[in-house]
């Protein structure tokens, strides 16, 4: 008989999506677990758990983030921006148009993921070569479209950026 | 209830005294990208976890007095984008950019990849074919562990409960090279990984050699059979066939290796081992 310790939840407070929010999380729960059930961002989605799919991709400080294999507790503090952060209202976040218009999302289950990761590199990136991009979704899978609307959708969004500017 | 607790440390001090307080009761966690899965499949329970995540001065690279410095929480994605690793330790560079995608490459350590002792750990065999050494801290007291002692057996170390990586030294060694074959070419656990690091005389023949193996074993190591065929001569066709054929003496997977048996891994390492051979003592004429 194994005699469990009593877990005390952690305080903690990050900025999701431009707002500081205060939680408390329990000692081993996942950034994952955090944002989808303590609060509510369900784009924020749950596929292996074991940092293999990408599915649950966040930014955090800039950076690229497997959630389901982060440590809620070790993230106060930080800038937390999921899926639901880019649209303005009903005005959809370009790169999400971009995906509509390249028509890069079937079951759309693993967008978000593949959103954010491109996101994030594309911020320090903005003009990627293909391969580059390819590199910088490694980390998300998809098992409907393949991967070249994804691409596509990717590359299509940097040149508008590239365009406006 | 989850049976944990957690505690975070601002420093290398404080975490030594959580760490000879609480001993094996406790985990240390740094990027999390192992832990997270060991709390989910249950190995790790009903412990203390230390979150060092925070502690600046353990991170970095620096080189001093001849030596490259990688603090133990140096992320793989920082390994991956460092000229002077490019330049000076090719190997563990060419490790960091197919170590897996960018945001596991963002928070997977250094420490964290060896302290794992994963038989696959990209960064091992680099380290290995590096002669690298471990600093390694307790509560009043620092000793240093050269990493082919460091690894134990199928994921285990000579760390004790109350000690933390610091930080992982090596000389710089511009002719080295790394490559693994994995199932995939993005988030692939090796199949096989070499790493080379070689020094050439000026009669062409090799002076030195360090060939170090990962997923060949139950541990990260050395490929002592496959070296000495190498030191003294020159690299022939007819000598990296000798080199091939000695590498199935240092190959000896555990038979119950579920990613690939002791053949393939004979039969693919000859000529793996070949290609990252020429890598490192192409990279002298660079």
């Amino acid at each position: 008989m194994v005699n469990f310790r009593m877990s005390e939840n952690i305080k903690i407070a990050f900025t999701l999506n431009g707002e500081v929010v205060n939680l408390e999380v329990e000692p081993d729960q996942t950034l994952l677990s955090a944002l989808r059930d303590n609060l509510g961002m369900t784009g924020v989605k749950e596929g292996c758990s074991i940092g293999e799919c990408g599915t649950c991709t966040v930014i955090v400080d800039g950076k690229a983030t497997k959630s389901c294999i982060a440590l809620a507790a070790a993230f106060d503090g930080r800038e937390i921006v999921t899926i639901e952060g880019l649209a303005n209202g009903d005005q959809l976040h370009p790169i999400q148009e971009a995906f509509i218009e390249k028509n890069a999302i079937q079951c759309g289950f693993c967008t978000p993921g593949f959103i954010m990761s491109a996101l994030a590199y594309l911020e320090k990136h903005p003009r990627p070569r293909r391969e580059e991009i390819r590199k910088a979704i490694s980390g998300n899978l998809c098992r409907c479209t393949g991967y070249e609307q994804i691409v596509d959708a990717i590359e299509y969004y940097a040149n508008e950026m590239e365009e406006a500017q | 209830m989850s049976g944990f607790e957690y505690v975070r440390s601002n420093g290398i001090q404080e975490t030594l005294n959580i760490l000879a307080k609480e001993k094996e009761d406790s985990v240390l966690v740094a990027g999390a990208t192992n832990v997270m899965n060991d709390i989910r499949s249950r190995k790790l329970q009903n412990k203390i976890l230390v979150d060092i995540s925070n502690i600046g001065e353990l991170s970095g690279i620096t080189q001093e007095d001849g030596m490259i410095r990688i603090g133990a929480l140096t992320t793989v994605a920082d390994i991956a984008k460092s000229a002077l690793l490019c330049k000076q330790a090719p190997a563990l560079y060419q490790a960091a950019q197919v170590f897996a995608d960018p945001s596991t490459c963002n928070y997977a350590t250094i420490g964290g990849n060896i302290a794992h002792a994963c038989p696959a750990a990209d960064t091992a065999p680099p380290l290995l074919a590096l002669d690298a050494e471990v600093e390694i801290a307790k509560k009043g007291n620092i000793r240093t562990l050269h990493i082919n002692n460091f690894f134990l057996g199928f994921y285990s170390n000579q760390l004790d409960d109350d000690e933390l990586i610091v930080a992982i030294r090596f000389k710089p060694q511009r002719c080295s090279a790394f490559e693994k074959i994995g199932l995939r070419s993005a988030m692939s656990i090796a199949l096989l990984s070499v790493a080379v690091a070689v020094e050439i005389d000026q009669q062409e023949k090799v002076r030195t050699c360090a060939i170090a193996l990962g997923a060949a074993a139950p541990r990260p190591v050395r490929a002592s059979h496959a070296e000495a065929v190498m030191i003294g001569s020159k690299p022939t066709p007819e000598l990296y066939a000798k080199m091939a054929e000695a590498l199935c003496e240092d190959i000896a997977p555990n038979p119950k290796s579920a990613r690939a048996s002791k053949l393939y891994r004979e039969v693919v390492g000859g000529s793996l081992l070949e290609k990252v051979f020429k890598n490192a003592i192409g990279s002298a004429i660079e």
